[in-house]
């Protein structure tokens, strides 16, 4: 496979392969997606080394709008405190806030923390919110608070014990999951069921992001 | 061991700095943007006192016939020919900076001397206004020196101004691209290594790194001409190194011009030439080995990807810290450098982003 360049205008970077599917089928659905490149970044850790190779790659000078599309996972406040951190260390203009942009002298940088509305959270949160009529919601309301009674929480420097069977660490995840197997078509990702259709990319609860897209 | 490089007005290089530089620098870009005249500038900067510097220029990109005037001996120096410019050279070595200097001086004086008795020499102007490429070295808290090169009827001539002393410079090799490496010379700088008895290292390093079957290396002459020859477990007689390919015969002779050159540094031209990808990594866990055992710093060129994505592989996690990837990029009429340490090259080959 060829290597991948700088072609367009616009990057967005994201954590993984679900959110390059899930952002793919969502700027096909808004009828954007010619504009924008999708790269992943494997996850937020050295998220300033990661940052700092894409401003050091071929073309990068030709980039109008940097767009960082990622998880706020347990604590939005301290993502984002440590994204404007990590932009500012790289000379790199930072928005105050999640869902907006900031201009400086040679290129527009955006952030947006999944699942959106200063909320904690992940794609998967941001998946869910968009299918809360569907019928196997309340399905999985029940499956969860069932797993919730009859398996162990286990704290994070809590050793394992083999015998003890422990509730999901990725709540979000595994939601998801259970619900992708709840559909006619099963699929094991967020981001394929994105691609196939299975999110309704008309909810509510996609306009911020749909905002955030629309004003790079 | 060089810190930093400021380049201005040399060549394509109007303008150019490159900062965090390491024992071995691979250096990438487009073509034309001025890998060549980088390398070439730090050639210049330490064979500064050679008469041949500038000529040597011309000699590593295979001009061999040239007219003995100022406009086709140095105006191809100065970015835009332009002779009204101003080279500047400047290396930051261990956190002390030198720089040469390099202008067209219209107005030179040759001195003359005149000898009066056997213990008096005189020394006047001559009459004649001369066209001088003036070099000048500042170095961090020694007086500049000044020194003056005139294209004669036959050569180049060289004054001084005043009576300066030439410090011993780091002694910098050039190795070109092409793909034929010089036996003979090599031969020689074999011959040299072994009379300290440094031998044993070399051939350490070249078992190690390339060719696990060797048990020693020699130089045998055979008629007029030395070769350095290969014993290899398995096989009973001696083999040049000139015929076990040219890519072997080129590692070898990076390893040799290394270790031949400690406390030096090498600049090596399309350092893939006639060497096969599947060689790379081994290639550079070598060389960074060597570089950092004999305190010889390496620039490189390259143009090839796969030169890149071995040097991840093959570079050793100790050595790592070592090695530097510099491309530079032409930005209007300016030349950028982008320096990547190895976790930054990992990072952008493992997600297959375009580095060059």
């Amino acid at each position: 496979m060829a290597n991948e360049s700088i072609t367009k205008d616009k990057l967005i970077v994201c954590e993984g392969k679900d959110e390059i599917n899930f952002l793919t089928a969502f700027l096909k659905n808004i009828g954007s997606l010619d504009g924008y490149q999708v790269w992943d970044i494997s996850g937020v850790d050295s998220l300033k080394n990661k940052l700092k190779v894409i401003k050091s790659l071929p073309n990068y000078d030709k980039l109008n709008t940097l767009l960082l599309i990622l998880d706020s996972d347990d604590n939005f406040d301290s993502r984002l405190q440590s994204v404007k951190d990590i932009l500012k260390s790289l000379d790199l203009p930072y928005p105050d806030s999640a869902g907006s942009y900031k201009t400086g002298e040679n290129i527009k940088v955006g952030v947006f923390l999944m699942p959106g509305n200063l909320e904690n959270g992940m794609l998967e949160d941001l998946c869910l919110k968009t299918v809360t009529e569907h019928p196997a919601m309340s399905c999985l309301e029940a499956y969860m608070a069932c797993l919730e009674t009859n398996l162990a929480k286990k704290n994070l420097d809590e050793p394992k014990d083999p015998k003890k069977y422990y509730f999901p660490k990725n709540v979000s995840k595994a939601k998801a999951l259970a619900f992708l197997a709840a559909l006619h078509e099963p699929f094991n990702s967020v981001g394929i069921a994105a691609l196939n259709g299975y999110w309704d990319f008309d909810h509510a609860s996609l306009d911020d992001l749909k905002r955030f897209l629309q004003n790079s | 061991m060089i810190n930093s490089i400021n380049i201005a007005n040399f060549k394509g290089l109007s303008k150019l700095r490159i900062e965090d530089v390491s024992y071995v620098n691979l250096i990438g870009g487009m073509n034309n943007v001025g890998k060549t005249s980088l390398l070439e500038a730090l050639f210049l900067f330490y064979n500064r006192y050679n008469v041949n510097c500038i000529i040597s220029l011309y000699a590593f990109r295979a001009i061999t016939a040239l007219a003995n005037n100022v406009d086709s001996l140095w105006s191809p120096i100065f970015s835009n020919f332009d002779l009204n410019n101003l080279i500047e050279i400047s290396l930051a070595e261990n956190g002390k900076s030198n720089t040469l200097f390099l202008r067209i001086n219209k107005n030179y004086k040759i001195p003359v001397q005149q000898k009066i008795s056997p213990n008096i020499i005189t020394t006047s102007r001559g009459s004649r206004a001369v066209y001088s490429l003036d070099f000048t070295y500042k170095s961090f808290g020694e007086k500049e020196k000044i020194w003056h090169h005139v294209i004669d009827r036959n050569n180049i001539a060289s004054y001084t101004e005043g009576n300066i002393e030439f410090e011993q410079a780091r002694n910098a090799y050039f190795m070109l691209s092409s793909v034929k490496t010089n036996f003979q010379e090599d031969a020689i700088k074999f011959g040299k290594l072994d009379v300290l008895g440094k031998i044993g290292r070399l051939t350490g390093f070249i078992r190690d790194s390339i060719e696990p079957r060797l048990i020693g290396l020699s130089t045998i002459t055979l008629e007029s001409q030395s070769y350095i020859h290969a014993q290899l477990e398995g096989i009973d007689r001696k083999i040049p190194i000139a015929q076990m390919g040219d890519g072997m015969s080129r590692l070898i002779s990076i390893l040799l011009n290394i270790s031949s050159n400690e406390n030096g540094v090498l600049l090596i031209d399309e350092i893939e030439t006639g060497i096969h990808y599947t060689v790379f990594p081994k290639m550079w866990n070598g060389i960074v080995k060597a570089a950092k055992e004999y305190n010889c710093q390496i620039f490189a060129t390259t143009h090839s990807y796969e030169c890149l994505e071995y040097a991840v592989k093959g570079v050793e996690k100790e050595d790592q810290d070592s090695f530097r990837y510099i491309r530079l990029d032409r930005k209007n009429d300016k030349i950028v450098s982008h320096t990547f340490n190895f976790e930054e090259l990992e990072l952008s080959i493992q997600k297959k982003w375009e580095v060059r």
